[in-house]
This record gives structure tokens, sequence and C-alpha cells, in this order.
């Protein structure tokens, strides 16, 4: 009888495609890039109405940006320029300006983008409007603008005293917004003035206006950092739905021989033990959504703790627990088919685990001896597999890492092409925009100035330069998409599958593996695995696109099937002495050259020696 | 390779103890010369005796010709295995130039790998199995190795005398090196030690 055994990569495709992303589920048009360097860092909207406010504010830089470029193309002839215009787009920048405040409370990166941004174009404007005001025109219409001020101080008094009143009964909302409405009107008016000038207008105004700023600020911290905590524990509340499902499934896989996996979907025990991880990581990625919301709020103070490694704890527990299971209901005759379906999955999920992870193994090892001590005839089987096999496995390896090493002898490695320094001279900054004394390396672990430029100067300096990065890991097994793991500031993706049929067929058949028989050690499980999956050791890529994201907001909205990007069990580690909202991660798009398995290479071009 | 074995102090102590015999109970000259005359033929007999039996101990390590553009004429080491796993897969036939349980020590390193469909070494005769060469001439030069599309032929044209050995003739494969370069193996002849797979 022949052994009950599917290539894995055929079962996982019914459980993961549930869970996988194509793209890594980023919104479109969100985050800047090399190519399209204008685009909004992308909000997380922990607090409602934070994407809308993204949004709107992007493009309110946008048309003020505009009209600030036109007019500075005009500035030697002052005369031509539209006083209307100037002052509408002082009151405009003011409150986008106070909005980009208000979204660095509400915890948004792009909050303080939007500002490193806005400032420079405020800076023009109020030159636009001094320029203006030395012409023989603008110098009566100053006076024309003074007069009406001095003429409705009566009417100021009035309305200050009224949002005195407003927040004296605590109406922070309404005197908010009708004294925006009223300073915008006010900045409109006096940005054709000195501060000496505007002062005895504007004293009254902007000292009520602080007030009520700075009793909004408290409120709403108060209130963002509680939904922020609720936020934090919902995430966290996946941690007891895994608890459930990691005691369910081994126990149905004792009694019945399968279980259920997600909605109207049963599988055997293998899938079962597939299930389990692709549960562990959507679980694993809610925690780390939930520790980088604490990230953007620190003042909330979430109810529950998620700890990712008492995660890993329950879930190699659970893993075990499924082969334990399935040691009890499979019938000897079927038991070989499950023991080389077991190496694969436990190879798969220790490749998501880290860098030559042997944990899964370890914490499944007991469990496999009492499977593989259902079947008499199997250790002696096992033997025979390891003696026809091991020796092709160690020369296959060798070779692939000299070939390796061969083809990459002239290529530098990931995190040394982003630390060289890059001239900034390559970011299209506006003529008014100063520029930065020396050289930045290409990619820096913090903001520094508006996201536009810093992409800009980097995509420059790194577009097209081809390197080598370790750690090739694919979404799902149907996944377009492999991802190389965040580290030191960086993670990247490459496009899936590569063309290794030739490569992977001739692995097959060394190991002696086909449909109906599974590896029968681990290392070749993980061979196998591997090559099917489209796992690899290191690919060297042409670096095609370069996007810059925020840290936080990445892992915020970072989904449940992209849980690869980051090692299993593991959290994120970002810099402590920095406030976590400015710290950059940055995304390497590659155009695969050649890829390293570790039992063979596979190359994209025949220019590749 | 033969070993001649001949010890002279071996074969000199049965002439003394019987020269001491024959002193101790005074025998006449005929008898002492027939004495000596038939201790050396025993010696000789002996001695032959030993030779022959250290030529059967000494194990045959085999033997590999090889034509190919590599700077390997000769091996003094092949040592063959048939495994069957016995789940219904094909037997695999692994061919090496060196003791696989200790890797990286002998040099030049080849391993043949290949399925066959004989179930026991001795019933390869006859048939031509396709394998898989990967080649090290020496500790610091470039693995070599046959690519996914190519494969090397060696057919079992028979077996030995004592039935421990096969004889076996290679057929053309081209090898890739780690660094591109490539090896050709025009041909090749093999006496091949059957090695028993350990349980």
């Amino acid at each position: 009888m022949i052994p009950e055994y599917r290539s894995i990569s055929n079962s996982v495709v019914r459980i993961a495609g549930t869970l996988a992303c194509t793209i890594l589920c980023l919104p479109l048009g969100a985050n800047p890039s090399g190519k399209d360097p204008s685009r909004p860092l992308a909000a997380h909207g922990t607090i409602e109405g934070a994407e809308e406010l993204v949004t709107q504010l992007y493009g309110v830089f946008d048309e003020e940006s505009k009209f600030v470029d036109e007019t500075y193309a005009r500035k030697d002839k002052p005369t031509g320029f539209s006083d209307r215009k100037i002052a509408t787009s002082a009151g405009r920048l003011w409150k986008a300006r106070r909005d980009a405040e208000r979204l660095q409370i509400m915890g948004e990166p792009a909050g303080y983008d939007l500002l490193s941004k806005l400032q420079p174009l405020m800076s023009q404007v109020n030159q636009f409007a001094q320029a203006y005001r030395g012409t023989p025109e603008g110098n009566q219409l100053a006076q024309r603008i003074m007069a009406k001020l001095h003429r409705e101080k009566p009417q100021m008094q009035r309305f200050l005293e009224q949002a005195e009143a407003a927040l004296q009964q605590g109406k922070l909302e309404i005197f908010e917004r009708e004294m925006e409405k009223r300073g915008q009107e006010l900045n409109e008016q006096l940005v054709f003035f000195n501060s000496s000038e505007s002062k005895p207008i504007s004293e009254a105004f902007n000292a009520m206006l602080s007030r009520g700023d700075s009793e909004l600020a408290t409120k709403r911290k108060r209130d963002y950092a509680q939904q922020a905590a609720v936020a934090i524990d919902q995430q966290r509340s996946a941690f007891g739905r895994f608890v459930e499902q990691a005691k369910r499934v081994p126990r149905e896989i004792a009694e019945e021989a399968t279980a259920q996996l997600g909605e109207g979907t049963h599988g055997g025990p293998v899938e079962a033990f597939l299930y389990i991880g692709a549960q562990w990581g959507a679980t694993s990625t809610a925690l780390l959504r939930a520790n980088a919301i604490q990230w953007a709020f620190p003042l909330a103070k979430p109810s529950t703790s998620g700890d990712l490694s008492a995660l890993e704890q329950l879930a190699l527990r659970s893993l075990a627990s499924v082969i334990e299971a399935a040691s009890r209901s499979t019938a000897p005759s079927d038991v070989a088919g499950v023991y080389g379906g077991m190496l694969e999955a436990i190879s798969v999920l220790e490749r998501r685990n880290g860098i030559m992870s042997t944990d899964v193994n370890r914490a499944c090892a007991a469990a496999m001896a009492t499977l593989a001590a259902k079947d008499p005839a199997l250790p002696q089987r096992v033997a025979a597999y390891e003696r026809a096999t091991s020796e092709v496995l160690r020369w296959r390896q060798s070779y692939a890492f000299e070939q390796a090493t061969h083809l990459g002898r002239n290529s530098p490695r990931g995190s040394a092409v982003l630390m060289v320094n890059c001239d900034p001279q390559f970011s299209v900054r506006p003529p008014y925009a100063s520029r930065p004394a020396r050289d930045r390396v290409a990619a820096s672990s913090v903001f520094t100035e508006p996201a536009q430029w810093m992409v800009q100067a980097s995509a420059a300096c790194l577009v097209g330069k081809p390197v080598i990065v370790d750690r090739v890991v694919r979404l799902s097994p149907s996944s377009r998409v492999a991802v190389i793991p965040y580290r030191e500031s960086y993670y990247a993706n490459l496009p899936v599958p590569l063309p290794s049929d030739a490569e992977v067929a001739d692995l097959r058949a060394a190991l002696v593996v086909d449909e109906d028989h599974a590896p029968l050690t681990l290392a070749a499980a993980d061979a196998v695995s591997s090559a099917m999956m489209q796992d690899y050791e290191s690919v060297m890529g042409r670096i095609e696109t370069v996007f810059l994201e925020s840290i936080v907001t990445r892992m915020i909205v970072l989904p449940d099937g992209a849980y690869p990007l980051v090692n299993l069990g593991n959290s994120v580690a970002i810099n402590e002495t920095t406030p976590a909202v400015l710290q950059t991660c940055w995304r390497l798009e590659l155009q695969p050259l050649w890829a390293r398995n570790r039992y063979f290479i596979v190359r994209l071009t025949s220019e590749v020696k | 390779m033969k070993e001649m074995v001949y010890s002279r102090s071996w074969a000199a102590i049965p002439l003394a103890t019987i020269c001491l015999v024959v002193l101790f109970f005074g025998c006449s000259k005929a008898e002492l010369k027939q004495a000596l005359d038939e201790a050396k033929a025993k010696t000789q007999t002996l001695t032959e005796t030993t030779i022959q039996t250290i030529e059967e101990k000494l194990p045959e390590r085999g033997h590999l010709t090889l034509d190919s553009t590599a700077s390997i004429d000769e091996i003094g080491l092949v040592n063959l295995e048939l495994i069957s796993i016995g789940d219904g897969r094909p037997n695999v036939v692994q061919i090496a130039t060196y003791n696989m349980g200790r890797p990286g020590q002998d040099f030049p390193a080849i391993l043949f790998h290949g399925t066959a469909k004989a179930g026991t070494a001795g019933s390869l005769v006859g048939e031509t199995i396709q394998c898989d060469v990967y080649l090290q001439a020496r500790p610091d030069t470039p693995i070599a190795m046959t690519g996914p599309s190519s494969s090397l032929s060696i057919t079992f044209d028979s077996l030995g005398e004592d039935g421990t050995t096969l004889h076996a003739t290679l057929g053309k494969a081209d090898l890739l090196t780690s660094e591109d370069q490539t090896i050709t193996i025009r041909g090749g002849q093999m006496i091949a030690v059957i090695k028993e797979a350990s349980p």
C-alpha cells in the first residue's frame, strides 16, 4: 500500500490562501517611493478621522506648494503678486499646520512629515507678503487692512468673551471651531505685517487660543490614549482565540484524524500542523500590531500584555500535540506518509522562526519519535533513506555555497549598501529649500527632513545597484511575493516564483522523492520544501524601487498573511532613544539576478557569472 | 597491491629448537642433515602459507581510471553500495572514491549517485544506470557537478572473481565547476568494491 503523502505545497494552498495578502496589503497610493516621491506617508488610522485628515493635508500641501513655486518664479516682480492668493495661502497654511500638530497627537507619523513640509511654504508665503507690502499697492492695502482691524476691535473683544465662556463651559470643540475660523481670517489679514505690527491685534486672540489649545491637547491625549488602549487590547485578544485553536485542533486529530481548519475546511494531521503554524503567524502579527500601537501612544495603558515568547511556547506545545494526536489516530500503513509530511511542515515553520532555527524540530522531536514507532518498518527505512541521501545533500550544499561565493564576489550585502553615503544633491528640492551641508547615509533610520526629499536622494543613490540579501521567505505557497524579513530599518521584497523547475526536479530525483514518497529526514525535507516553496538562503538582486515608510505605521497595519516579515517569536527592535514615530522603515523592491537555495542556485539571466 | 612477507627470524626459531633437541639427544650427522632438510621444507611451506593468508586478508580497494579534462588519471579507492529503502522507491546506487563515513579525507573525491532496478549489488551486472556525478580533485579546487539535465551512464559489465567487486564502464558527461568551468568525462573503467550498507 502506498503510504499517504501529499507534498505540503498542495495542502497548504487551501489553508494559507485565506490568510495571504498579495502585496503586503498596503493601501493603494500609500508611501513615497523614488518613482513617486510626493505620495503621502501612509496613515494607520488608530484614531477615527486620522486617515481622512492625512489625505486632506497632503492635498493642501500639493496645492500650496504649486502656488509657492509659481510665485517664487516671479519673485523679482512683487508688483505682479496676487494679494488675495497670498492671503488665502497664509490662512490655509496656518490651519494646515494646526491640523498637522493634531495628527501628531493622533500618533500619526505623517503629522511630523507634514509639518516639516509645510514650514518652508509658510516661510515663503511670509516673504512674498513682505515683498508685496513694499510695493505702492501693497502699502495701500496694508493701510486699509490695519484700519479695518482697528475698527473691528470691539467685535473682536466680544468674540473673545464668547470664546472665554465656551472654555469655561467646557465646550472645547465649539471653541476650537469658532477660533479656527476667526484665526484663519486673521492670518489672511496679518500676513502683510511684521510681528510688532501684528501684536496689538493678535496678542489677545493668540493668548486665548493658546489656553484652549492646551486644554484640548490634554483632553485629546487622554482620550486617544484610552482609544489606543482599547485597540491594543483588541489586537491582543487574538492570543485567547489562539489558545482555543491550540487545544481544539490536536483534540480533533486525536479523535478523528481530521480537524476543522477554518471556514468549511477540514484537513488531516499535516494540514492541521500547518494550520496551527499559520494561526501562530496571524496571532503573532496581532501582537506586533498591538506593540506598534503602544509605540505611537506611549501614554496608553492597556489591560493586557502580549508576550510573543509566551505565544511561541504555546504554539510549539500545540504543534507537538498535533503530532502526538496523529500518532494515536493514524493507521500504521499511513504513518510513513504523515511522518514525511510532518518533516516538511516542520522545516517550513523552522525557516519562518529565524536564521538556522531548531526550536520547532526540538519541540516536536519526542512526538515524532512516538509517531515513527507506530510503523515498525519505518526506522529501518529512515536509516536507509539517510544513507542514500546525506552524501548527496552534503555535496550539493557545498557546491551551492561555492557558486554563491563566486557569483557574489563583487557585490555588497544589503546593510552595507544602505549605509553608503549619498549625495543630497540628488534630491529634487524647491529652489527656496535649504540643502544639507554634507552627505547623508542612503537609508537613515530616522526622519530628518521631508520624506519626499529623503526618498528621492536615496533612490537616486540606490536604484540600479546590485545587492545581496540573506533569507528570502515566501508569504505563502501561492503568493507572488517573497520577503526578506525586516532587519536594521529595512525589508525587501521580490517577485516569485523563480524559474527553478529544472533544479527542483533534479533535487527531488536525487533525494528519491515523488508524489507518493516523502523525504524521510529533516535535512531532505528542508531541501524539498524550500525548493518547492521558493524560500531561499540568499538572493542577489538589482534594486528597482525604494520606498520610505514609517516603522510605526508599517507594523500597525501589518496584515496576518505578512507574518514572515518578522521572525516568529520575535518582536521588532526599535531605537529606544528616538521617538518611534520618527523612525523610518525602508522597503527595497528587488529584481532578482540569482538566488541560492541551500542545495542549488537558480539564475535568472545568462549574464550572471 | 600484494605484499611479500618473508620473515627470517620467524622460520629460524623451529630450526634452533630442533638443533637443541638434536644436541640433547645426540643425533648423527646424517640424522642432523635430514632433520635440517625437513625443517627447511616445513619452514618454506609455512612461509608460503603465511604469504597466501596475508594476501587473502588484504582488502581489495577498488580502482578507477578516468579519461577526462580534469587532471585525474587513476584512483585506487572505489566503494559501491546499493541501498534499498524498501517502500516502493527505486534502489539507490552510491559509488565513492572516498570513505563515506569520513568525507574530506581522501582526494580526488568523486561521488556517483543514481538509481537501479537491481535489488542487490551482485545483480547489477548487465544493467546501465544514469548517475549524477560530484567531483572535487583536491581540497582547494572547486567542486564540479553534472547539471540538472546531464548525467553519466555506468554499465556494470561483470562481477569480480570472488563476488566482492563489480567491473563497470563509464560513459560521457559534462560537469560544471562552481566557477562555471566545464570538465568533460569522456569515459572510464571502474572496479568497485561492494560494501554492505550498515543497518
